[in-house]
């Protein structure tokens, strides 16, 4: 695991500065800057149309980028064709040569580097016998599963052991089930090999689970990367708050201090008075985690971060529910209990709803 | 696995069609086919008796075996020759594809819609005032117009089904444009360019109204041969030829089955 604080000091092994990418008067990509350190993954997330495909293919050099430059392993890459970037791509459907063996297609990059036969065939047998591979080197990529198909494809990639490795969507051709199994399996070789990662998704919950950093993309810009734990407690745009989990978004204004813990006071509609820590913008939109909503029957007494609310309505979800609070001001919050609790807030319940200072965060409208 | 069983009236009427079209087709087949084995010393259907004579008579005809070697050659040319330029043109057009691809199609396939006799009269014209090219290289000229477009029409799809990733995913492994295209590409729609190897053979080889305008006299291809010696006189080695014909057409198709059955 990287996590070290050499790494930020450290060359970073693929990076983007500046990237732009324009199409006919549409700008795809809009000056993304983002460094990966050697053995880190990381998730380029975003909706559809985001820009984070295009700027994985400009990483591979299937599109060449308008503005910037790309460097791997400190030599800037910007102008080279693919077949002279060091990158190994897994392509979201897998791309595997049909004419070709499982083995065949894992020695298709060794025989274009040169590697001898003898020492091509014990690196592909390596890491094959890692991605439980071995027994099907001679099958064609027609005989095999997805499932298997798709570690053919990380396995073609990896064995010409490349700087980085890049993934495009490489779980959203397996079932659910398969795809959980195959991204913690895919986590385990990508950190015992120490390779390092870029990683595009639109599932919010596939880059948490096995990203460390999470870039997440917002219509060709970089909105913010950081870690899931950050980008998930201190969102820095309204659009992360909302892609990244659930999140109630409250527009409120700067109200002075608390006058104690050195906590801001911002304004909400109606009775909404929340306290955070002090790097709060002017004016913004307070993000609160519905988990983070506690709900009692009677008041706390606190001055902040607590308020009355009527039970809208329950959604029951098993393990837990989801209440809908309507606060006076017609604010309307979702509140997340445990499921077991959700009988005692039937609908038209006057509840108090209250959360601590340091669930909350701000972001600039 | 069938929708309608044939026993339902629809599926009976609907069988019934499929025989009948089927004898439509296969009955001249087999009419020219009996009269070439026939005793008699004209064409006579059912046959009467049973005589190899008219393919013995057949193989020593100096004109029939010349216009077969004429044909074969032409053909052998004109389809290498289609498949040399409809290949890349098809990997061009379907597979990299570019702005007015799609109507450059179009018009590369717009020859087949042209009837041959059309064709022909104004190449007649055309090569009249165009001394370079003589003899039977005209002949091999006109074919290419029809030909290309055949193998266009048979590899475009073939292009058009190969996921794009492929090539980038044999650049992104190290191997050049190059490379890629005759590593991956190529081996990959292979099976595609026998069908469509075939069908430009088989066009050139039985094309006859362009044969019958632009063949060197000296030299003539084997459908006007039979043309010249139908309006001689109608001798069961006429019927000998064209089954020899049908056969051979009939070997081809199956080795293009076999091929692609052995490819999956």
């Amino acid at each position: 695991m990287i996590t070290t604080a050499d790494t930020t000091t450290a060359r970073p092994k693929i990076s983007f500065e500046g990237i732009v990418k324009d199409y006919r008067g549409f700008r795809a990509v809009d000056r993304v800057s983002v460094a990966v350190q050697a053995g880190e993954l990381v998730a380029l997330l975003g909706p559809s149309g985001c820009g984070k495909t295009t700027t994985l293919r400009m990483a591979a050099g299937f599109i060449e980028p308008t503005e910037g430059k790309i460097m791997i392993d400190g030599r800037d890459v910007t102008r080279l064709p693919p077949y002279k970037r060091d990158t190994g791509m897994v392509f979201q459907s897998y791309a595997l040569f049909p004419h070709l063996t499982v083995g065949g297609n894992m020695l298709f990059g060794l025989k274009r580097r040169g590697v001898a036969r003898e020492e091509a065939e014990r690196r592909v047998r390596e890491l094959a016998a890692m991605l439980k591979l071995d027994h099907l080197l001679d099958r064609l990529p027609k005989q095999l599963s997805g499932g298997q198909q798709q570690r053919v494809a990380v396995g073609r990639a990896l064995v010409i052991n490349p700087a980085v490795l890049l993934l495009d969507e490489p779980f959203s051709n397996l079932d659910a089930q398969l795809r959980e199994s195959t991204r913690v399996e895919l986590r385990r070789i990508q950190q015992e090999l120490g390779i390092t990662a870029l990683f595009v998704t639109h599932d919010q919950s596939e880059a948490m689970a096995i990203a460390d950093r999470v870039a997440v993309m917002d219509a060709g810009r970089l909105a913010q990367i950081d870690t899931p734990e950050r980008l998930y407690a201190r969102p820095a745009t309204r659009f992360v708050a909302n892609f990244i989990g659930r999140a109630n978004l409250i527009d409120a204004k700067a109200a002075g201090a608390t006058g104690r813990d050195g906590l801001t006071v911002m304004r909400g509609p109606g009775e909404l008075k929340f306290a955070l820590a002090s790097d709060t913008p002017a004016e913004g939109a307070v993000v609160l985690r519905p988990e983070a909503i506690r709900i009692d029957r009677e008041p706390t007494g606190a001055e902040f971060n607590t308020a009355e609310a009527t039970v809208k309505s329950v959604s029951f979800l098993g393990s837990a529910a989801h209440l809908a609070l309507e606060f006076a001001g017609d604010v309307t919050i979702t509140a997340e209990i445990r499921g077991s609790e959700a009988a005692s807030y039937p609908q038209g319940a006057k509840v108090w709803a209250s959360w601590d200072a340091s669930a909350l965060s701000c972001v600039i409208n | 696995m069938s929708l309608v069983s044939w026993r339902s009236p629809f599926g009976f009427a609907l069988s019934l069609v499929a025989v009948l079209v089927i004898a439509y087709i296969i009955g001249p087949l087999i009419v020219i086919v009996g009269s070439s084995v026939g005793g008699a010393g004209y064409l006579s259907f059912p046959p009467e008796g049973f005589s190899l004579q008219w393919y013995s008579k057949l193989i020593r005809e100096p004109l029939y075996l010349n216009g077969f070697l004429t044909s074969l050659r032409i053909a052998s040319t004109v389809t290498l020759l289609s498949l040399l330029i409809g290949i890349p043109a098809a990997y061009a057009l379907a597979y990299r594809g570019f702005r007015g691809a799609s109507t450059l199609v179009s018009i590369f396939l717009s020859p087949l819609m042209l009837p041959s006799l059309v064709l022909a009269v104004a190449l007649t014209i055309f090569f009249s005032h165009w001394p370079l090219t003589t003899g039977n290289n005209r002949l091999v000229l006109a074919h290419l117009i029809i030909c290309i477009p055949c193998v266009l029409r048979v590899t475009i799809p073939a292009f058009q089904r190969l996921d794009p990733a492929l090539e980038e995913a044999a650049l992104n492994l190290g191997a050049t444009p190059l490379k890629a295209f005759l590593l991956v590409t190529l081996p990959v729609v292979k099976s595609g360019f026998a069908a469509a190897g075939a069908l430009a053979f088989i066009m050139s080889f039985d094309e006859f109204d362009m044969a019958l305008f632009l063949s060197d006299p000296a030299q003539m291809p084997l459908t006007v041969v039979l043309y010249t010696k139908a309006q001689l006189a109608f001798d069961p080695t006429l019927a000998a030829a064209a089954s020899s014909l049908i056969l051979m057409m009939l070997v081809l198709m199956i080795l293009v089955q076999i091929v692609r059955m052995l490819r999956g």
